[in-house]
């Protein structure tokens, strides 16, 4: 070996920082005289990056529970690890004694007795059983060592692969039976899912594109048979919808079948975030769950009906889009239900949104200030909103984005201001209105019609009703724009400015109706109709978004199409979306500059549109031309 | 190495609760038993992803665990647990290696075009950590990690080891040296030599 293989042996030593320094140098000093030495150490240093690009998968959910599950059912949790492993040594080895004298007996008294002449194969057959199998003869260096005590004396072999192939570890013992459902659906409770055991989530990252291709063409053909639900909690509703489809007899199906077969549906959740992972043009501030579900039409439809009883309708009225939700407030408010602080509460919560947005230094998004000029509401000096027509309403992708998020959707377990549960009507610390209840300014609303104050005990049932008929007549009235044009003045930024009326004083309630109550409010048909509107908005496009052409959904939706084929009419599927906004000003940093990138996109092809349709070519104003509006 | 690691006071400080947990463990408590699992849980399931294929790799990780819990008593303190837990835990996956070489029943390496499915969730899931910018270089990086891992695939069992405890697990010559119970020297040589193998295999993504 010549002085240059010599360093050649040395580069990858080099390369990991194992050389001592002047073993280092010596090779620095050749690298910068040979050229082809410094190709392979680059070349080196190339497949190292390749290996460490590798992602790291961790370890499966509830790994460490598995384990010890399985360490109690051998016997080794709870005693002694000492004399544990002393006795099942004893009892492995007077077992396999115990084996390998009866295989002995057995096979000399079969080649004895039966067949009267001495015959090696059963003797032999079974003498290599696997009681003699784990010799540990196939440890590096050809040696029994197994592994040994740091010790450094030598122990037998343990079982390894022969024994690794064993039984999964069962869950705990808490853990309870399952639960049998239609089509012997098992639905595990341990998790509160319906068992996804041994699923897995399909092949997105190698067929990309060819799934995107597909389900491109697939895609009309199943246009309308969706399901999209705006959640704040996408956990517990997707465990909803899991339940819904377990008792409707439809389970997810592993995916080691590529084929999926009728009353199975495909779980294409990944890393909860199935957007994340495919980001381009899907806004970065949602997170979706996905499922497609294959099955008989009036199953499918079966299935809708029950979504929209048991997980749809159970949505909060204060998790809306922004514009829905005042809609479905203006709605509850004419059939005479009670929404107390809810439009207070949002409109704090957006204003809060903002104003943390304005607090983070040099934001990656240069469209927010531009919203923020277009909206200069902020926290400390509010005025009511003026009416508007929401229907008319198409506020521009920015807005949508800082207004169509509650900001306690976060910081609150994901929960709605109301939902239908009373549970979650409880008195809570952590919640500034029932913690303070003087301390929150009312509801432009109910300040305006002279109804908004209470006392600090009031807080318990926001369930009663408005009982007083002269009340009643006048909430069916008036929209709660009506009332707060009635009061033409501002929120008082101070509670103490909130001075309780005898008539407010008589009122029992002002906290509002729950949902449920406002769903009831004699406005169901219409409600559906706002719901609907809840469910297909496109939230983040303003109604800029294109029809629902292949092009314009996004790749998401060509993903969740992926999975269809062998022969599974396309009519008989059905994709159900949950749908989870995040607020801007909790995005991470990079999803905070994915959203700055979709941000100058939308901006980019708007300036663009707008200057193809409306300008000359020799026409355009300079600073009208995409290459300005780029910059 | 040893400087190092006592001049790191975060490093040293984990050392201090592990041999707390690890006296808890030898007195039979399995609860620090279960901390020690977790803390180890995701190194150990890699390296077996990485010497046994994933659909083995669970089940080899935790008879690794069993078997560290069943002898914890030997455990002297006088090497790292991470060292002696990584021992037991690459005697199990190379064993289980040459085992299913000879045997063949458990397809570990199917052809490439059949793809890996658990690999692609390995792949979809870190690209959501890393919020990969379109689906196409979703794509295109599942099969470069695809052509990796079959790269890999190819080593023998003590190369694949060095390597896949050096630059994936990111140990140093002795820990490895440690571990697989060869001289430091040994350990340096088989690194070289399974990088340079995997250089050929991988050229085309290398562009070479």
């Amino acid at each position: 070996m010549n002085a240059k293989d010599n360093i050649r042996e040395q580069l990858s030593a080099y390369l990991d920082g194992e050389l001592s320094d002047a073993q280092a140098k010596v090779v620095e000093q050749t690298l910068a005289h040979d050229a082809d030495l410094a190709r392979e150490l680059e070349a080196l240093r190339a497949t190292q990056d390749l290996l460490r690009s590798l992602p790291k998968a961790p370890a499966p959910k509830n790994f460490a529970a598995n384990v010890l599950a399985e360490a109690r059912s051998r016997g080794l949790a709870g005693q002694s690890p000492a004399k544990t492993s002393g006795r099942s040594r004893w009892i492995r080895m007077a077992g396999m004694a115990a084996m390998l004298v009866m295989a002995m007996g057995l096979g000399m008294l079969l080649s004895q007795k039966i067949f009267r002449q001495p015959t090696a194969g059963p003797h032999h057959e079974i003498a290599a059983a696997p009681p003699a199998e784990p010799t540990g003869q196939d440890v590096p260096g050809g040696t029994s060592r197994g592994w040994e005590t740091d010790d450094g004396m030598a122990e037998e072999r343990v079982e390894g692969a022969g024994e690794a192939r064993t039984e999964r570890a069962v869950p705990a013992p808490a853990t309870p039976a399952p639960v049998i459902g239609k089509g012997g659906v098992t639905y595990d409770a341990y998790d509160g899912r319906v068992s996804r055991r041994g699923a897995r989530s399909y092949d997105f990252a190698s067929n990309a594109v060819d799934a995107r291709n597909e389900a491109f063409a697939k895609l009309d053909e199943i246009n309308g048979k969706t399901v999209e639900i705006y959640v704040d909690d996408l956990p517990s509703n997707q465990a909803a919808v899991e339940q819904v489809m377990f008792a409707n007899g439809i389970a997810l199906a592993p995916d080691e079948q590529a084929v999926i077969a009728p009353n199975q549906a495909v779980n294409l959740m990944t890393n909860r975030n199935f957007f994340e992972a495919q980001n381009t043009r899907p806004a970065p501030d949602v997170e979706e769950v996905q499922y497609l579900v294959y099955g008989k039409q009036e199953q499918l439809q079966q299935l809708a009906k029950a979504l929209d009883e048991n997980v749809v309708r159970r949505q909060t009225v204060s998790q809306l889009p922004e514009p829905v939700f005042r809609q479905a407030i203006e709605l509850a408010e004419t059939a005479g239900a009670k929404t107390g602080n809810m439009v207070e509460k949002k409109d704090t919560e957006l204003s809060n949104m903002k104003a943390t947005d304005e607090a983070v230094p040099a934001g990656p998004n240069p469209a927010m200030p531009a919203a923020k000029a277009a909206k200069p509401e902020t926290a400390a000096a509010k005025t009511p909103p003026a009416p508007r027509d929401v229907q008319a309403e198409t506020p521009t992708r920015v807005e949508a984005i800082m207004e169509g998020e509650l900001a306690t959707a976060d910081e609150e377990g994901n929960r709605g201001l109301f939902s239908g549960s009373s549970a979650e009507h409880q008195p809570s610390v952590d919640s500034p209105t029932r913690a303070a209840p003087l301390a929150e300014p009312e509801s432009e609303m109910v300040a305006g019609s002279g109804e908004s104050a209470r006392a600090a005990d009031e807080d318990t049932d926001m369930r009663l009703k408005v009982t007083d008929p002269e009340e009643v007549a006048r909430r069916a009235g008036a929209t709660n724009w009506d009332m707060q044009k009635e009061s033409q003045q501002p929120v008082a930024a101070e509670p103490a400015a909130v001075q309780p009326t005898p008539e407010a004083a008589a009122e029992p309630l002002v906290d509002g109706d729950s949902d449920d109550k406002i769903q009831q409010a004699g406005q169901a048909a219409r409600m559906s109709q706002v719901l609907e509107q809840a469910r297909t908005q496109p939230l983040l496009t303003g109604g800029e978004r294109a029809p629902q052409s292949p092009s314009a959904v996004g790749v998401q939706q060509g993903y969740v199409l992926r999975g269809d084929v062998a022969g599974v009419p396309a009519t008989d599927a059905m994709i159900i979306t949950l749908r989870r906004r995040v607020s801007p000003s909790r995005l991470n940093y990079r999803q905070q500059q994915n959203l700055d990138v979709v941000e100058r996109q939308y901006q980019y092809d708007q300036l663009r549109r707008t200057s193809e349709a409306t300008t000359q070519p020799q026409a355009a104003p300079p600073n009208a031309t995409p290459q300005s509006a780029g910059q | 190495m040893a400087d190092e690691s006592a001049a790191n006071p975060p490093k040293r400080t984990l050392s201090l609760d592990e041999a707390a947990c690890i006296r808890r463990c030898q007195a039979g408590d399995s609860a620090a038993f279960g901390d020690l699992v977790e803390r180890y849980q995701d190194r150990i399931y890699n390296v077996m992803c990485r010497m046994a294929g994933r659909d083995d790799a669970e089940e080899l990780a935790q008879e690794a665990f069993l078997k560290a819990f069943e002898n914890i008593h030997r455990f002297g303190g006088r090497s790292r647990f991470y060292t002696w837990l990584y021992r037991i835990a690459a005697n199990l996956a190379i064993s289980q290696r040459r085992r299913g070489s000879k045997v063949r029943f458990l397809s570990m390496s199917g052809p490439a075009d059949e793809g890996d499915q658990s690999f692609a969730d390995t792949v979809t899931a870190d690209l959501a950590r890393q919020r990969t910018d379109a689906p196409d270089a979703a794509a295109l990086a599942g099969e470069r990690a695809r052509q990796i891992e079959a790269a890999l695939d190819e080593l023998d069992e003590e190369f694949r080891i060095a390597v896949v405890l050096r630059d994936m697990e990111g140990l140093d010559y002795a820990e490895i040296a440690d571990i697989l119970d060869v001289p430091a020297g040994t350990v340096k040589s088989r690194i070289h030599r399974a990088r340079i193998m995997l250089k050929d295999k991988l050229a085309g993504l290398l562009g070479g």
